[in-house]
């Protein structure tokens, strides 16, 4: 890893601990809206991984790109248990797919939140070396965290 | 996978068990002499690649409870009640340590383990059966290289198991059809391989294949999906049909599919697929994830009515 790599990965662990410090964003107090304003940052998380996938098709995304999806991911990742998930918007509140283990079970859904932002900033780390195969690892990482939370905590709705 | 689901008439195939006594005597002696002359270190190698091509760690290990690799326990939910997979690990006693090449060969190619017991389909058999001797044998000496784990069996939870032993040979009879997989001289080298893989190794038909009432696979909607799959799981379609299966998706999706989960849609998949990436297609070649995409989008487009939901 070069030494821009190491110190953008311990900006981005960095980043993990003193989230809880940051301001916070503007977050509805409505569950309704809160659900879709959540629906809405987790979209912004599938487009960069679409991008990333275009990356891996070969299909016109550079490694740069890669990299800005990554802090996309990072930065919504970080926002997950500051606020994303308020209580009262488990399945059931407009097309929120939260399951209510999420509350339940927070210690280990943030757990799961915070893997996803560290693996998202190893890979910003590695996107900044330019280096298209040293990125396949770390993309296979961010996609694991997404999954491991996934199977635990949503209900996939149509 | 899943297991043999809504077998209705029991009675009349536990008639047709006497049938397959005469099979059974024959199977219980095989006549496998497994002299390799390669060195002991590269069959230990194209083993680990066998092991991962077949899935035998996520099944084999109740990783969810801490399990040890391969000292089995780990709980599949079937029609049939729960089903604890066996112990594989080297262990003398209570895992595979004793087993000699020829047992191992007859229970992956008919079932039968190294006691002479039926093993149940829970076990991918009907899919292993169509690996060939070298596959099976690097496999096992790979298998020999792991921890030994003192870990006794749990014994099933079943609810009739004493009947569903005594059906299986007729079952093996009726719907076994025991390899190894030929090779179509029609086909190039790139199909064969994927039919290799898909079929035999990463057994893709137990879970993504329907069942008939007797719990075989229906080849007739081969890969069409199976709404009932393992733990109570929708398999997708994975058939060339281009409303409810693959036919849309290009190499590159299934490639990026199979090497990291993601869909093209940016959701990853769940579930058990995520465990056959995380334990399998990830651990594949490039040329052999090719050779899979190559033989499912060769397979014939099978519409299915409704289509299973995307996970």
């Amino acid at each position: 890893m070069t030494v821009r790599g190491t110190i953008t990965i311990w900006a981005m662990l960095a980043g993990v601990a003193l989230g809880s410090l940051a301001p916070q964003a503007a977050w509805p107090d409505d569950p309704l809206r809160s659900v879709e304003y959540r629906q809405q940052e987790i979209r912004k998380m599938a487009s960069a991984m679409r991008v990333i996938s275009r990356f891996l098709k070969d299909e016109g995304a550079s490694v740069a790109d890669v990299g800005a999806s990554a802090e996309t991911i990072h930065t919504i990742a970080l926002e997950l248990v500051r606020g994303l998930f308020p209580e009262g918007t488990a399945i059931g509140v407009g097309r929120s797919g939260a399951r209510p283990e999420i509350w339940q079970q927070w210690d280990l859904f943030k757990e799961q939140a915070t893997n996803l932002a560290v693996a998202a900033g190893r890979l910003t780390a590695a996107a900044a070396g330019g280096d298209a195969e040293a990125v396949r690892g770390p993309i296979r990482a961010v996609g694991q965290a997404c999954a491991a939370c996934h199977e635990l905590f949503r209900q996939k709705v149509p | 996978m899943s297991v043999p689901a809504g077998v209705r008439t029991l009675a009349g195939l536990a008639a047709l068990t006497l049938l397959a006594l005469p099979a059974l005597l024959l199977l219980s002696g095989p006549a496998v002499t497994a002299s390799r002359p390669e060195p002991r270190a590269e069959r230990v190698s194209r083993g680990q690649y066998v092991f991962d091509a077949a899935g035998c760690l996520g099944c084999h290990t109740d990783e969810v409870h801490g399990g040890q690799p391969l000292a089995g326990g780990r709980a599949l939910r079937t029609s049939y009640g729960l089903f604890y997979t066996p112990n594989i690990s080297p262990d003398p006693i209570y895992g595979i340590g004793n087993w000699s090449d020829a047992q191992f060969i007859r229970a992956l190619r008919h079932g039968v383990s190294a006691d002479g017991t039926s093993l149940l389909p829970a076990f991918p058999y009907p899919a292993y059966t169509l690996m060939d001797d070298g596959d099976i044998l690097d496999l096992k000496a790979y298998l020999m290289t792991r921890k030994p784990v003192a870990q006794p069996n749990r014994p099933h939870e079943l609810r009739d198991p004493f009947t569903l032993r005594l059906l299986m040979p007729s079952w093996n009879l009726m719907f076994l059809k025991s390899g190894p997989l030929d090779t179509n001289p029609r086909r190039s080298a790139q199909w064969n391989r994927g039919q290799y893989l898909v079929r035999a190794l990463t057994h893709c038909g137990e879970c993504h294949t329907p069942r008939t009432w007797t719990g075989a696979l229906d080849e007739s909607r081969a890969f069409a999906g199976n709404p009932a799959s393992n733990d109570g799981e929708i398999a997708t379609n994975i058939t060339p049909d281009p409303d409810t299966g693959i036919g849309k998706w290009s190499e590159a999706d299934l490639l990026v599919l199979l090497e990291i989960g993601l869909k093209p849609d940016g959701d990853m998949v769940v579930g058990s697929m995520a465990e056959v990436v995380r334990n399998t297609t990830s651990h594949l070649t490039l040329a052999d994830r090719k050779a899979i995409v190559t033989y499912l989008r060769a397979v014939p487009p099978v519409r299915s009515e409704p289509p299973p939901a995307a996970k």
